[in-house]
């Protein structure tokens, strides 16, 4: 007789203390830290961290940074290709990777060169061209160039999703040869996005 | 006293539901190496802070080693055993800091997720940000996913 009580109340209070954790207010939370958000159909933040951490590790172990004539190196960033399903900013990988570059003090990336002559600073460029006339000196050329590619691939078993983000980098030197590449894959799997991982 | 038919059925619902689409059974995993490494490790001192005895049964450091990069760049390697049967989720973050002690943020300091499956032996790394680094902390989490939001689909 008791437990046909019991049972209920427990079950009710049970739900309560459910309904309550769930509920959640927004709040603040360390964008380096591991209660972010994770997605199966997005490429995250923390995606894009993992692979640019990934980058630079191999990239700094490597030692080819530092194998050039004039120290620090100069970097430009070429096209990183996205070809997932999303419409993505590939800053969000190449300007961590240049960022942990120049505070290693092994790098500069040189923003007034781009791909197909879009460069990312104009009046940089302008100054540039401005001191060089000047001087009559030409800037240093490139030793290295960065370029990429972020690979999508789906998969489902019945409900079970599972998301696959490739991101591939090769460094170029001004032979063209590619004289560090790295790739990582950041594998998702689930049926429902989750906070943390 | 007998429990009532309908927590009998809850229970069963339960258990089958486990079963059949949650329930992982225990698998463990077996290696082989060679039994004569040619590396020669350079094995560091640690001092460990453990708040979770849990998360310290499954992911057990086993050593730590440092070394340089050809540039004279600090780089630091755990290792870590997991000695039960059950794979085990947790992340992992290193921080870096410079000979005053301050830390040295880098936008590729981030934490990352792992598995370690049961009987397995597990190294990650990483390489100093800056040759000014001196001194590093690797943090270990237990696998932080809480709940499950319903998010809608664009």
């Amino acid at each position: 007789m008791k437990t046909s009580v019991i049972l209920p109340a427990a079950a009710a209070a049970a739900l309560l203390a459910l309904g309550a954790g769930c509920t959640r207010p927004a709040q603040y939370v360390d964008p380096q830290g591991s209660r972010v958000m994770v997605t199966l159909d997005q490429i995250n933040i923390q995606d894009f961290a993992m692979a640019a951490e990934d980058a630079v590790n191999s990239l700094l172990a490597s030692g080819v940074i530092d194998r050039v004539p004039e120290k620090p190196a100069i970097l430009v960033v070429s096209r990183v290709v996205n070809s997932t399903s999303q419409q993505v900013d590939t800053d969000m990988l190449t300007k961590k990777i240049r960022v942990a570059l120049n505070q290693s003090g092994k790098a500069l990336t040189q923003t007034t060169r781009g791909p197909g002559g879009v460069v990312e600073d104009e009046l940089a460029r302008e100054i540039q061209l401005e001191r060089e006339a000047l001087d009559g000196l030409r800037t240093r050329v490139p030793d290295f160039s960065l370029s990429g590619k972020i690979i999508e691939t789906m998969s489902r078993a019945g409900s079970y999703r599972q998301a696959a983000y490739t991101f591939q980098l090769s460094l170029t030197d001004n032979r063209g040869l590619a004289v560090w590449e790295g790739e990582k894959a950041v594998v998702k799997q689930g049926r429902r996005p989750s906070v943390g991982f | 006293m007998k429990p009532s038919p309908l927590l009998r059925g809850v229970l069963a619902g339960a258990a089958l539901l486990a079963a059949a689409g949650c329930g992982t059974s225990p698998k463990s995993m077996n290696t082989v190496e060679p039994a004569q490494t040619t590396a020669v490790r350079q094995p560091i001192a640690d001092r460990r802070v453990v708040t979770d005895p849990s998360l310290a049964r499954n992911v057990q450091p086993v050593d730590l080693i440092e070394g340089r990069t050809p540039d004279g760049l600090l780089r630091i390697q755990l290792t870590v055993h997991n000695p039960t049967r059950s794979r085990h989720a947790f992340n992992h973050r290193v921080e870096w800091f410079d000979a005053q002690g301050f830390q040295f943020g880098t936008p590729t300091d981030t934490a990352v997720s792992a598995v370690i499956e049961g009987g397995q032996t597990l190294s990650f790394g990483s390489v100093a940000p800056n040759p000014q680094v001196r001194d590093f902390r690797i943090s270990l989490l237990e696998s932080t996913r809480s709940f499950f939001p319903r998010l809608r689909r664009n």
